[in-house]
């Protein structure tokens, strides 16, 4: 009787299951399980693994190293051959303006003031409640606020051989500010708008430290550096100036601190918007460069960052001799103009 | 088999269980693995290293009363290992369990070859893949259903389905070829 496949391989297979050659002596299965258990960890670690691991801490260790060394800090924007200040022609535009938004700002709306600016490049940063600019060199960026038209060079004066030393700053004269400002637009590796240049210079300004003050001189401080808010015996505190090209200049802030409501209202073309709370009360013509329609607060003595020269509408021409850009020659090779993040700015549109 | 379920603890495995379960169920394991690979030395590799896995881990044994299916599943999934690998090195020579008594080594001019059942369908068992043998042989000899097989190698119902009917069909083709045995020559030494 002929037998079906499945019946043939149950009997073979059950055949052959019979006959298989078990081993009389099975080692016993500590045997073979103590040298598992001492095998040093990771023996055995299967290599693609080792390899990921490897290449995760590479990775890990690079981009470290990257923020070590250059932290929140975009690529510096070389320029290959900096021009000197004479080869630097054309006249910039002097009508940058900033727009005033109130006579009164309560401390809610000082928080979020921002200022737009434009940098030399064409360029656009917004630098939130005016205060990130450290050592001339970084700042954060508010994509999301913007306010004004005016075109800033930020800088840190040292790199002129200015702002080290008490007054230097303040004897700006308005000629000055704007060689450095097309000095810092011809760094700049794209052109400049047309017809128009940087407005205005922000610059960190190191006030005098106490113990910098020559013996006998402490009670004469505020006469040396008239500018200089600091009362003596203060620590030495950096301030955010703008120079604006038509000679006019400010204090706007310690670094890190909130602009003061009293010499931004004083300044009159010099404006803050303040998005939470709508447009500018008082809109101001980009040609109104001197006058304010805002009512001036005068500094308070209390307050520290109310210098007697916030607001210096002084022509160029009555400049100090003794304040010439000869005084201290500019070196010959500065380092570029990139204290604003260019990276971090968007193209206005 | 049966002694492997008596001896585990319902209240989860030690390492003493699983030595216990070692000495009960390694006969039957290796017959299972030499079934699949025709190689004894293979075979007793694989039920040794399918238990230690059990003693290093008996956590990872949920059913406590389905032990024996937890190793059987560890060492067929070896098994599979071992042949892929194999496969990988070129070296696809695993056959299936050769019979001991020595019919199958007959040279293919050996007129009696063609009238031995069991030397046909040991040559039509080493003709089938891997995976056809290790379901040809859980289906044959250990009699488990589909959804068994699928669960002890970790394939898919269909694909047991699948590599089980092609591996009748071509168990069908080549034993066509030979003389059909009947149940006195089955049974035949």
């Amino acid at each position: 009787m002929p037998l079906e496949l499945e019946d043939r391989l149950e009997r073979r297979l059950s055949d052959m299951a019979r006959q298989a050659p078990v081993p009389g002596d099975w080692p016993d299965l500590d045997t073979r399980i103590i040298p598992l258990d001492s095998r040093p960890p990771g023996r055995h670690r299967p290599v693609t693994a080792v390899v990921a691991t490897a290449a995760v801490i590479v990775i890990v260790a690079a981009l470290a190293f990257a923020l070590v060394r250059d932290p929140g800090n975009p690529p510096t924007r070389a320029a290959a051959t900096p021009p000197s200040m004479d080869a630097v022609e054309g006249s910039p535009a002097l009508d940058g303006h900033w727009s005033a938004t109130g006579p009164r700002l309560t401390d809610e709306q000082l928080g979020s003031i921002v200022a737009t600016v434009r940098l030399a490049d064409g360029s656009e940063a917004v630098i939130p409640r005016l205060e990130p600019v450290v050592d001339g060199h970084t700042t954060r960026v508010d994509r999301n606020r913007r306010v004004t038209d005016v075109v800033v060079a930020s800088t840190d004066l040292n790199q002129f051989g200015l702002g080290d030393t008490p007054g230097d700053a303040d004897s700006l004269t308005g000629e000055q500010i704007q060689e450095i400002l097309r000095y810092l637009a011809a760094l700049s590796p794209r052109p400049a708008p047309p017809h128009r240049g940087p407005e205005a210079l922000v610059a960190v300004v190191h006030t005098v430290p106490a113990h910098d003050v020559p013996a006998g001189r402490e009670s004469g401080c505020r006469e040396q550096v008239p500018a200089n808010p600091l009362a003596c015996g203060q620590e030495q505190r950096d301030f955010i100036w703008i120079f604006l090209a038509s000679g006019a200049r400010v204090a706007i802030g310690e670094m890190g601190s909130v602009p003061n409501l009293d010499v931004l209202a004083g300044l009159g073309p010099v404006g803050v918007w303040i998005p939470d709370v709508g447009p500018p009360l008082s809109p101001q013509p980009p040609s109104a460069k001197t006058t304010s329609t805002l009512p001036s607060s005068p500094p308070t003595s209390a307050t520290p960052l109310a210098p007697p020269t916030t607001v210096d509408t002084r022509p160029s021409a009555s400049a100090s001799p003794t304040t010439s850009m000869s005084r201290r020659p500019v070196p010959s090779s500065p380092a570029p103009a990139t204290t604003l993040a260019p990276d971090s700015a968007h193209e206005q549109p | 088999m049966d002694e492997n379920r008596a001896a585990a603890k319902p209240g989860g495995l030690t390492r003493e269980d699983v030595g216990r379960l070692f000495v009960a169920g390694r006969d039957d394991l290796f017959r299972l693995v030499w079934l699949v690979t025709g190689d004894a030395e293979v075979a007793e590799d694989l039920v040794q290293e399918a238990y230690t896995r059990l003693y290093e881990h008996p956590e990872r044994v949920r059913d406590v009363d389905r032990v024996d299916a937890y190793v059987r599943s560890i060492v067929l999934n070896l098994a599979r290992t071992r042949f892929a690998r194999r496969a990988r090195r070129g070296r696809h020579d695993l056959r299936i369990a050769h019979d001991p008594t020595g019919a199958g080594r007959r040279p293919e001019s050996d007129p009696m070859r063609a009238a031995d059942d069991r030397s046909v369908l040991s040559g039509a068992l080493d003709a089938l893949t891997p995976k056809q043998r290790i379901c040809v042989v859980c289906r044959y000899w250990l009699g488990l259903t589909d959804a068994e097989i699928a669960a002890a190698t970790g394939l898919s119902l269909g694909t047991v389905k699948t590599h089980l009917r092609r591996a009748l069909t071509s168990l069908r083709s080549r034993v066509a070829d030979a003389p059909t045995p009947t149940l006195e020559a089955d049974h035949a030494p």
